[in-house]
């Protein structure tokens, strides 16, 4: 064997570093068929393995120390930019985890995140939706293994979703959540979430319907999103600081699809709040900041919006927003002591949002069923509805509520035909104020999308059936329900 | 950052609703069969929760790496005391956990009285029990003293001992020889024809064996054997048939060359090797104790280093917790008994070469070893689904040892106390069942698993040593 003279010879040796004949033969082959290769071994550098190599020329000087327990990586090739890459795909394939498991053997589940993560090495997030006093930890494997957490699991202490955020901040690994309803990512809805148009605004909420509803108005009004972050309820807390919420401002500063920016929040803490709206101006990007309840100063380029819909609005001036008016209502004949707006939630922000519109308390009862003290033990109320339905029927037997609010959750994650599921709850309701000669009036507002599975046409025709009053966004809902009181007599 | 915002990739634990929803989606989702980790115990998920940390991880990588990356030779058979660390002529190494005179089970006891009448130190079970009691002797264990034992495990000064070298650390590991199965010493047998056999031992096979390797000029590489072993349908704790021949392939030439050794005994020390199928075993410990020894002392290592039994209590150390024990009562193995024997006759199990499963082969690697069926029970896909049931508690894949079933996948390597916790999948350990009369020797082989207890108080304890967390400096606030 004479090689030619300008063929280049390069060897690696990985010490004490074994591995079998069967993937070595694999490995050779692919190595050799690479461009510009001539020729390739690689081999436990045995005696015989060596004379071998030695045979055929294919033993440089370097190796010649190497033992039967080195692996001898050994190419020619054309020339040295050839015999480099060769050598260097050799390592790639060799640390290349083998095919998982030959077909006639059953591949066993895997039973913990890290066993997951082994099996699909390219994962990059972890969704975690396990009860609550297990979430941590789980969380803590994942943020562990380098992978970002969606937290979708509630009743976990604040004390560990600040520590886990912490950690997920030291790790450059984002903790959405606890409590995270809704995320859009890249156009994959996690959790709760609606099927909405792609586009330019980014959505950042500490609240899983708030990012719902201001994902569904865009959408309705032909706008999109290019990505929706939840944070989790708190993170605006005090002790919490918005840690998430300001890595996701980075993140969608950076990031070239997303022109505008919504930050959503229920109340939580002042300072945290400014300290948001600060690193919302810094990101240079046009920046919409609806903070429910708190009051707080926009820097230049953050501007304030009362409401969901006010958020939408802003932040895609040129959307086809419908002028929405109230000249349809009817006129609520009510009893006497027949003045309560009674708000029954599934989605917590849109349970404050209308609490704000109407003003409440002023003797109007608003429940959040999605609250940690009603999902103890049972499903969200987006998937569970009989919590609320009870509290439905109640309302009609109630002789001080004359308006009863609601909100139809479409979308990924939750029930299959919610619509189907209250209407003739509601229609109970309202006989049930009857037989008292009580009229109760229903206004409700659906969070979907045509593109939902649901079927947006199908849920309102369904509920517009058992007489209810829709609206186009939660607030308008609520201040209906405000005018119908008003007007009633 | 990691980058998020390009594009998904799942790994689901919880609601099978989300996963399915991400499906529909078209995105790629592991879907974890979770279950509430540490048997819903809140305390323990707690602790199991804190050790999800950097530091345990980092820890654990160089612990897998000392064990992976293990070079275990065999190159000397000696004396005992010659070899072993803090040996002393009144001194008798058991398997397992440290143990009282008292709660020894009886062949354990027997085997104890017996190493001491081989070894001169007493003459009946009466002088003994008193010779321990009165601390003339001691009894300690044999992983004190980087040694291991099948069964009861007694180690004398004057028994020859198989000296492994981890050539990649340069610590050494040390077992007694193998006596064949029957009536022998470490299944409490004392009788006079076990005693002549150990004290053949002493005179002709020992040294033999010794000039052998010493002859040798790189020893026998026992990695290197383990993982041929693997290919020949041997897990290398149940059934070393293959190693067995293997190692006398080795050694054979050796032997025969002895000129100094009287050809009749030569040929008897190859017809002793080669009549015991177990004739390998203490090898294949020794070089995995090599190995695990390596990989202890790691500081906040969850990897376990130890899983010993001696015939009452099953005991596991921790690399990253020292030198404690955690133990819990051994169990009876599950199997198949020989002809009039059962479970009610079986001694709870006993011995250290669950140092092999310790190290990633036997039960972690009963994919290797189809056939183990027929002696354990069970059919053959049982063995290839033990070893995968073991990788959801492993911290990582061996890269000498490899499973053709499973396309050579490495077996199984490096138990972590977290992970065993989080699954409540135990480790699998291939045994031989003693009889609990003395002397009876093997009644059966089976299966069996440490007790649950020995991991959970390993976790609570390492959850304590770790340094504080964010959360711990910060629990003074009021929130």
């Amino acid at each position: 064997l004479s090689p030619s003279s300008d063929a280049t010879l390069r060897v690696s040796v990985r010490r004490n570093s074994y591995a079998d004949s069967v993937s070595l033969l694999q490995v050779t082959s692919a190595v050799a068929a690479l461009p510009g290769v001539l020729d390739a071994a690689l081999v436990m550098a045995t005696d015989l393995n060596q004379e071998v190599l030695r045979g055929s020329n294919m033993l440089p000087a370097e190796a010649s120390d190497a033992g039967p327990n080195d692996l001898l990586i050994v190419v020619r090739a054309k020339d040295a930019i050839s015999a480099d890459t060769a050598l260097a795909d050799a390592e790639a394939l060799l640390a290349e985890r083998r095919p998982v498991t030959p077909h006639d053997v059953t591949e066993q589940p895997p039973r913990s995140i890290r066993s997951a993560h082994r099996r699909q090495p390219e994962a990059n997030l972890a969704v975690i939706s396990v009860p609550g006093p297990y979430a941590a930890a789980e969380a803590r494997q994942a943020l562990a293994e380098g992978l970002h957490v969606f937290l979708f699991s509630n009743n976990v202490s604040l004390e560990d979703e600040i520590e886990l955020k912490q950690r997920g901040r030291e790790k450059g690994l984002l903790v959405m959540g606890p409590d995270c309803g809704t995320a859009i990512l890249n156009g994959v809805g996690l959790g709760f979430a609606n099927v909405v148009r792609r586009g330019r605004v980014g959505l950042i909420g500490a609240s899983g319907t708030g990012l719902q509803e201001v994902s569904i108005l865009l959408d309705r009004a032909g706008q999109g999103i290019s990505h929706a972050i939840g944070t989790g309820g708190r993170d605006l807390y005090e002790h919490v600081g918005a840690i998430t919420t300001l890595q996701a401002l980075e993140l969608l500063g950076d990031d070239p699809a997303t022109e505008r920016i919504v930050v959503i929040s229920k109340p939580a803490s002042t300072d945290v709040a400014q300290r948001v709206l600060q690193a919302a101006a810094a990101t240079g990007k046009p920046v919409v900041a609806c903070l429910l309840g708190m009051a707080a100063d926009a820097p230049p380029g953050v501007e304030l919006a009362g409401n969901l819909y006010q958020a939408a609005r802003l932040a895609a001036p040129s959307g086809q927003w419908d002028n929405l008016n109230f000249d349809n209502l009817p006129r609520l004949r009510r009893q006497t002591g027949q003045d309560q707006i009674r708000g029954l939630y599934c989605g917590g922000t849109l349970c404050q949002e209308a609490e704000r519109a109407i003003g409440a308390p002023n003797g109007h009862q608003l429940i959040d069923f999605g609250d940690d003290r009603y999902t103890r033990g049972r499903a969200h109320p987006m998937i569970d509805p009989s919590l609320r339905n009870s509290a439905i029927l109640a309302a009609g037997a109630d002789p001080r509520v004359a308006v009863l609010l609601l909100d139809v959750i479409l979308g990924f994650g939750a029930h299959s035909d919610p619509a189907t599921a209250v209407a003739p709850v509601v229609q109970e309701a309202v006989a049930r104020a009857q037989e008292s000669a009580r009229q109760l009036a229903v206004v409700a507002h659906v969070v979907g999308t045509t593109g939902d599975a649901q079927g947006l046409e199908r849920q309102e025709a369904l509920l517009r059936g058992a007489g209810v009053h829709l609206f186009g966004s939660n607030h308008h809902a609520a201040v209906a329900a405000s005018l119908l009181i008003e007007g009633g007599r | 950052m990691t980058p998020l915002l390009g594009g998904v990739n799942v790994i689901s634990a919880g609601a099978p609703l989300f996963g399915e929803a991400l499906r529909t989606q078209g995105v790629s989702v592991e879907e974890v069969e979770w279950r509430p980790p540490a048997d819903g115990d809140a305390a323990l998920a707690g602790a199991l929760a804190r050790t999800w940390q950097t530091c345990v991880d980092e820890a654990n990588a160089v612990a897998l790496r000392r064990v992976i990356h293990a070079q275990q030779v065999l190159i000397d058979v000696r004396p005992a005391g010659e070899v072993i660390p803090g040996m002393t002529r009144d001194m008798v190494l058991h398997a397992g956990p440290p143990i009282e005179w008292q709660r020894l089970s009886d062949p354990v006891r027997a085997a104890a009285i017996g190493a001491m009448i081989h070894e001169g130190l007493a003459r009946d079970e009466e002088e003994a029990a008193r010779a321990v009691q009165l601390g003339t002797v001691k009894l300690e264990p044999c992983h004190h003293h980087q040694a291991v034992g099948p069964m009861a495990g007694m180690t004398t000064w004057s028994m020859p001992v198989l000296v492994v070298e981890n050539r990649a650390s340069g610590n050494q590991a040390y077992s007694n020889l193998n006596e064949g199965l029957g009536k022998v010493l470490r299944y409490g047998g004392t009788g006079p024809d076990v005693l002549a056999r150990l004290d053949w031992m002493r005179r002709v096979l020992g040294p033999t064996l010794g000039e052998a390797l010493r002859r040798m000029p790189n020893g026998i590489d026992i990695r290197a054997l383990i993982a041929q072993a693997l290919h020949m349908g041997d897990e290398c704790h149940n059934r070393n048939r293959a190693a067995s021949a293997l190692l006398i392939k080795a050694l054979a030439p050796h032997i025969a060359a002895l000129d100094s050794v009287d050809a009749t005994e030569r040929q008897r020390v190859l017809e002793f090797a080669a009549g015991n199928e177990h004739f390998f075993l203490n090898v294949g410990m020794a070089a995995s104790k090599a190995a695990m020894d390596a990989a202890h002392g790691v500081a906040s290592s969850s990897m376990v280093t130890t899983l010993a039994r001696n015939g009452t209590e099953f005991g596991i150390r921790v690399s990253g917790l020292g030198d404690r024990w955690f133990a819990g009562p051994s169990q009876v193995p599950k199997g198949l008994y020989f002809g009039g024997q059962s479970a009610d006759d079986a001694n709870p199990d006993m011995g250290d070469s669950a140092i092999t499963e310790t190290a990633g082969i036997g039960g972690f690697a009963m994919a290797a070893a189809p056939a183990i069926v027929q002696f354990v029970g069970g059919d053959p896909r049982d063995a290839v689904t033990y070893s995968q049931r073991m990788y959801e508690i492993a911290l990582g894949e061996s890269e000498a040892y490899t499973l053709p079933i499973l396309n050579f996948r490495g077996t199984p390597t490096g138990i972590d106390i977290r992970l065993v916790v989080q699954t409540g999948i135990l480790p699998q350990i291939n045994t031989g069942i003693a009889s609990r009369r003395a002397g009876v020797g093997q009644i059966g082989a089976g299966l069996v698993n440490p007790p649950r207890e020995c991991f959970s108080e390993a976790l609570l304890a390492l959850a304590q040593a770790l340094p504080p967390t964010v959360s711990d400096t910060s629990s003074g606030r009021s929130l």
